[in-house]
């Protein structure tokens, strides 16, 4: 195909964060009526590319083609302009709005002369149901989208994008939140898309649906395009040796320490279609890996057991004895600390400062007379733990907004260590940190361990996944597919169990029995 | 690797919370104060004006500490004007005519009912905020209409007066010379009681935000709710700590009121509730949660009182008055919010100092 025809084409687009470097030039092309897969590891770049198409990011170098014109995307309106639409997982629809008031949003169409100071709604109905129709979404125009189906706005948000002409449309991870008989419609709309010459680029980490609906793959690493594939000549083994092909670094790499007697003992942890009959068992000493794929229920499993969220049901178990959590404070009390995945809004609090992000779990532990606090004592614990782990501030009452990534995170950490917990749950605990601070992190981890504490660590990252557990639990699709031993484990097993590629019941044979001592 | 070792200063965590900001804002009094002197130094400092002033900012000042807890857990509380009236109306009520068939109960007695009703009306919109997730602006403004109703409806619209010479007009009347018979004592006998009141109110509330686990927790929940809930703060429990406390001030502040008026009348206390979040905006609480003193509330009850004494003193048209008062709000809350880095990027140049 000449290059003249394609609608989309990217050379060389790099792009770098502060610590790190989310994509190196990488490449893409779309031709009209093109279904292209954008498959890749949690992290490869994926998001990051889209975002650059879209307008949200601009690119650092490369170059833009759209339908063969060199062109610099600066907004996502400009994107549009351009006839770039892209579909977010989390749609932006008005939900007291009808669909087609959101179809034709910011460009309602007007009546003639004076009239243009008004809507003309029958004509912005009318318009809004025929490219409904188009697409053979069913749905009348006139519904107010809070009374649709996840699947029914993804239609109006397709429906939007055509309404400005879309040419290319990119759908970020569709099927995510999509029944499969709802899949299967959406699908119909991509192959009438297809027909009408627009180029799809699609998102998933589903290989199943790579191969029902793409028409060639390319696959992400590390921010660098591995390969492109026509369909007829990939095989799901072959992209996810494409996806994770890398050797484990040195760099994760847990210390020998005793692993103990079961700590926590999670049973039948339940919350409807989210997670279903969680089962494991963490023991001294040990850490305990959560792999799997995003949306695979591990963040909601870790923050069910610490008491964040609500579960419709399940037991759990410290040192053998049920306990029961219901909040953050139960799980505090029971000697659980909690290292959350979004650590600037969900693991401190920006505005206050390093001493007291650090002090507020264990404030109690410090007070005279039960009510007023010790100061002296609260500024030997913060100074105590920001030693211990390094953490570079200039004084204990800097505001921790003001800290790099990787002492933010560590910040987080004492402030449970000061604590003294028995277990230690971290999601994603090395995630957008440097390397030199991920490697103080991971010390500290198997220090932990050696100490007795039980570590579960959620983590997107395989190699990391690989080198610090001791065992490894795969989630996929809110179930524990399987718990792998790290002897037996390789990148490619687990990605096998997390797509659901593989569904051989060996996890459920693995689920220790409670221990009866 | 070297170890880094911070720096342990002692800085107490008020000066660290807003050091910078209460000096501007005591600079501002100041001189604010300087000039009404310069302007009219007859009358301006004589004690029975700076008494005028006192009682002012004890009444304004009470209820921006309410506020101001209020507000650092990211709240409002609109209620307190009406509540000034209602809370005002029971306790003459209950002293002079007793409620249904129960009669006249005694000062003291009548005084604590008060303001326990004041911090029950407080938890009740404490617990609609937090367990009911309604939020603060609509339940305390339901409160507003209500509690107002209220007090006209048991009044019939009519004040309930006490004679001159009932005890419980010392309260809000008396000041300390005739509390101690410091007579000849000059502008020392003529502090108010009411302020004395709010100077012992300040010191405990300074205690609680400074050097009791719960108020590191008032504001670690204003910082980031979610946050502190996984730290395991118990979130619900200090919101409906800082409604209760702002409901017990605005019953403290109505008795007091009713007091110094002699009279407990449902037409008292209109748009107070306003003026006590100006006062608190001015000492530099900022209405998006998180931050905000003690100090800061007196300071900014201060710049009311002194400009709103002032302005009379100087015979300023009370039309007049009003407009400059709410240019100062304006520009108050402009420079804070510019100084903290958020704002028009042309009038940051403008405020930022080298520092």
């Amino acid at each position: 195909m000449s290059e003249q025809n394609l609608i989309l084409r990217m050379e060389g687009i790099s792009k770098a964060f502060p610590g790190v470097r989310a994509l190196s030039n990488v490449d893409l092309e779309l031709s009209p009526g093109e279904v292209l897969a954008l498959v890749g590891e949690n992290g490869a770049g994926k998001s990051t590319l889209m975002k650059i198409i879209s307008g949200a990011y601009r690119r650092d170098t490369g170059r833009t083609f759209v339908s063969g014109q060199e062109v610099e995307i600066t907004s996502p309106r400009h994107a549009r302009e351009l006839g770039i639409a892209i579909i977010y997982q989390e749609f932006n629809l008005a939900p007291n709005q009808s669909a087609a008031a959101n179809i034709f949003m910011g460009r309602e169409p007007r009546r003639p002369g004076l009239g243009r100071f008004f809507v003309d709604r029958r004509r912005m109905e009318n318009d809004a149901q025929e490219l409904l129709d188009r697409i053979g979404a069913r749905i009348s125009a006139t519904t107010l989208v809070r009374n649709l189906s996840v699947a029914e706005r993804q239609m109006v948000e397709i429906a939007k994008a055509l309404a400005v002409d879309a040419r290319i449309i990119i759908m970020d991870e569709p099927t995510s939140a999509l029944g499969e008989d709802e899949v299967e419609t959406l699908f119909e709309v991509i192959r009438t898309l297809k027909k009408q010459g627009i180029g799809v680029i699609f998102i998933t980490h589903r290989l199943e649906e790579v191969f029902r609906i793409a028409d060639r793959v390319v696959v992400l690493r590390d921010g660098m395009r591995i390969g492109s594939l026509p369909i007829g000549e990939a095989s799901p083994e072959k992209i996810i040796q494409m996806m994770v092909g890398r050797e484990v670094g040195d760099l994760f790499r847990k210390k020998k320490a005793e692993i103990g007697a079961p700590l926590l003992e999670v049973r039948g942890l339940t919350r409807r279609g989210v997670v279903e009959n969680v089962c494991f068992t963490l023991r001294r000493g040990e850490i305990l890996g959560f792999a799997g794929l995003v949306g695979a229920g591990r963040t909601e499993t870790v923050r069910m057991i610490f008491g964040a969220d609500p579960k419709d049901a399940g037991e759990i178990l410290i040192e053998g004895r049920p306990v029961r959590i219901e909040s953050p404070r139960d799980a505090l009390a029971a000697g659980i600390g909690f290292v959350p995945e979004d650590r600037s809004n969900h693991g401190l609090i920006l505005r206050l400062s390093v001493l007291e992000n650090i002090v507020l779990p264990s404030l109690e532990q410090h007070t005279r007379l039960g009510v007023l606090l010790d100061h002296m004592g609260l500024l030997k614990t913060a100074q105590t733990f920001v030693s211990k782990l390094n953490i570079r501030v200039a004084q204990l009452q800097q505001k921790v907004m003001f800290l790099s990534g990787g002492n933010q995170q560590k910040a987080v950490v004492a402030k449970w260590l000061a604590l003294r917990p028995r277990i230690l749950i971290m999601d994603e605990p090395t995630r957008g940190i440097d390397v030199g601070a991920k490697a103080e992190i991971h010390a500290l981890m198997s220090q932990l361990a050696q100490e007795g504490v039980g570590i579960i660590m959620v983590s997107s990252e395989l190699p990391e996944i690989l080198g610090m557990s001791d065992r490894i639990l795969v989630m996929s699709e809110g179930k524990v597919a399987a718990i792998l031993d790290r002897q037996e484990a390789t990148q490619e097993l687990i990605m096998a169990y997390a797509s659901g590629e593989k569904l051989e019941d060996k996890g459920a044979a693995m689920v220790p029995t409670p221990a009866t001592s | 690797m070297p170890k880094t070792e911070p720096r342990i200063q002692k800085v107490s965590f008020l000066t660290q919370l807003g050091r910078f900001r209460e000096i501007n804002v005591l600079a501002a009094l100041l001189l604010l104060s300087l000039y009404f002197y310069w302007r009219r130094p007859d009358i301006f400092v004589k004690p029975a004006n700076l008494a005028v002033i006192m009682r002012f900012i004890a009444t304004f000042g009470m209820l921006a500490i309410g506020e101001v807890l209020v507000i650092i857990t990211g709240g409002i509380d609109l209620s307190v004007g009406s509540m000034l009236a209602f809370t005002g109306v029971i306790t003459a009520w209950m002293m002079l005519k007793g409620i249904g068939n129960i009669p006249p109960i005694g000062v003291a007695p009548a005084i604590l009912i008060t303001l326990i009703t004041g911090a029950l009306v407080g938890i009740w919109h404490g617990a609609f905020v937090t367990k009911l997730k309604i939020p603060p602006f609509i339940i305390t403004l339901g409160t507003y209409l209500i509690a107002r109703g209220l007090a006209a409806n048991i009044t019939r619209g009519y004040p309930q007066v006490f004679d001159s010479g009932h005890p419980f007009l010392i309260l809000g009347q008396g000041d300390l010379a005739a509390l101690l018979g410091l007579h000849g004592w000059g502008l020392f006998g003529a502090i108010p009681i009411s302020f004395v009141i709010l100077l012992v109110i300040a010191v405990i509330v300074f205690i609680i935000l400074n050097h009791t686990p719960l108020g590191y927790r008032i504001y670690a929940v204003g910082g980031n709710i979610e946050a502190a809930r996984l730290s395991g703060v118990n979130v619900d429990r200090v919101r409906i700590f800082c409604y209760a406390t702002s409901g017990f001030l605005a019953a403290l502040t109505g008795v007091i009121l009713a007091s110094r008026l002699g009279q407990g009348t449902p037409v008292v206390g209109s748009a107070y509730e306003l003026w006590a979040i100006a006062a608190a905006v001015i000492g530099g609480t900022s209405l998006m949660g998180g931050e905000g003193t003690v100090i800061g509330a007196i300071l900014g009850a201060a710049i009311m009182g002194v400009m709103q004494n002032g302005m009379v003193v100087l015979n300023i048209s009370s039309y007049i008055q009003d407009v400059i008062l709410g240019t100062v709000l304006v520009i108050a809350v402009v420079y804070d919010t510019v100084r903290r880095g958020g704002g028009f990027d042309f009038l940051k140049k403008w405020f930022s100092r080298p520092s």
